[in-house]
């Protein structure tokens, strides 16, 4: 048939083919970038966070909108798998749950442009003895010593030369009558211009160092010119 | 300007709900009935999720303030079922499945972890001093604790908000649904 119609209307064939070629072309093309992992740039940063890791936020910002106002934080934030995690921290709890959902533990890491200043500043204690060690850490105290349930209590961190500085806040989770289980917000983990925070249980609190060195890691990984940790 | 901050009795409600299964219900509905007092942006999904009644809805609805609603009855009606519907779907997908009476228990657990991280956020939002109102939450705020309980939970984040398909893109979904948890939501931070 096509023969008999390109005898017929050989521009009209050529077109069809043409067509066809084109549309082909452009599946690849499609294809290819759907595969292709998306560097997304922290804005005014050099960390491009690769698709997998990515979390897009998608707020709607727009500064002539009276009930919006401009935001300091980025549209993007990130988590890394909890089985990553795991394969990177020894002994790095995957799942916390105890009510019969799981409660799997991805790193969630919220993201904003770092304070102006460029080190956390040390937090004054008067009396050190009145800290409480945290649970599973030496070198995590909290300032409240019976913590109200779900109200984030402040914990302090001790540094090598006995200096303290605000590491997060914790918050008990469990109910009247419980012992004590917390929920813990590692917060000013600056990296270059990027703070970092993110949730962490009581049962991984022994390994926050690991934690922290293990996000800093990453971001390593996801400077812009070498984001190939896709 | 309204009072934010969570009470010792919406915490008591939660802590109970935590630890009595059977009372789940009851007492989520009363804490998010509590928190449409202080005209926290969440507790408008929040109440129409949790209430035991349409009806209920309907008259806290008509009773409420209109800059607070922001729409009617028959939205947020429609969305209860879309929540309900996201959930119930997000929970199947990662593995979670059960009859009616055990998705029904895993919806008011998911509930509890909810009402647990939006008090924490609140919290913290007064004590840091986060955007211009204490204790009002911001989009990115809400948005970032929800990703956060459904990580948990191995639900796929796109079950949060909008619709549940993962095929309409997300600035679609804020298009017809941004309105849906934020319409007076703090906007900075």
């Amino acid at each position: 048939m096509l023969t008999s119609l390109s005898r017929r209307s050989p521009t009209l064939v050529t077109t069809l083919r043409i067509g066809v070629l084109w549309m082909i072309g452009l599946g690849w093309v499609m294809a290819v970038y759907a595969e292709t992992p998306v560097a997304n740039r922290l804005a005014g940063t050099d960390f491009c966070i690769p698709d997998r890791y990515a979390v897009r936020l998608e707020i709607r910002e727009q500064a002539d909108d009276e009930l919006y106002d401009t935001s300091p934080g980025f549209d993007l934030n990130a988590k890394i798998h909890y089985n990553e995690a795991a394969k990177h921290l020894d002994g790095y709890v995957r799942n916390v749950a105890d009510d019969g959902l799981p409660q799997y533990q991805t790193l969630y890491l919220g993201l904003r442009p770092a304070p102006k200043t460029e080190s956390v500043p040390s937090r004054s204690v008067e009396d050190p003895t009145s800290l409480t060690t945290l649970t599973n850490t030496k070198d995590l105290f909290i300032t409240d010593k019976v913590p109200s349930y779900l109200v984030p209590t402040e914990v302090l961190k001790k540094t090598a030369n006995d200096n303290y500085i605000t590491w997060g806040t914790c918050s008990r989770t469990s109910h009247h009558n419980q012992p004590a289980v917390y929920a813990c917000q590692r917060r000013n983990l600056i990296i270059d211009s990027v703070a970092v925070e993110y949730n962490i249980h009581q049962a991984n609190l022994s390994r926050h160092e690991g934690i922290d060195e293990f996000i800093r890691q990453k971001f390593e990984s996801w400077q812009c010119e070498q984001s190939t940790d896709g | 300007m309204p009072d934010h901050s969570i009470s010792s009795h919406e915490r008591a409600l939660i802590d109970r709900a935590d630890s009595t299964p059977k009372r789940r219900s009851e007492l989520l509905e009363r804490f998010w009935q509590s928190r449409i007092k202080t005209k926290d942006p969440v507790a408008r999904v929040g109440f129409a999720l949790y209430c035991s009644s349409l009806d209920k809805l309907r008259r806290i609805i008509a009773n409420g303030k209109s800059d607070y609603w922001g729409r009617g009855y028959y939205y947020w009606r429609a969305m209860r079922v879309q929540t309900l519907m996201n959930l119930a779907l997000g929970l199947e997908e990662a593995g979670h499945a059960g009859d009616l009476e055990q998705t029904r228990d895993m919806v008011l657990a998911v509930g509890i972890r909810l009402a647990k991280q939006h008090i924490r956020t609140v919290t913290r939002d007064i004590r840091q001093g986060i955007g211009k109102t204490p204790g009002k939450l911001s989009a990115r705020q809400i948005k970032k604790y929800h990703h956060q309980v459904f990580e948990e939970l191995g639900i796929p984040r796109h079950y949060y908000g909008g619709t549940s398909l993962q095929s309409v893109p997300d600035s679609w979904e804020l298009w017809l649904y941004g309105d849906l948890y934020c319409h007076d939501c703090d906007p900075r931070s």
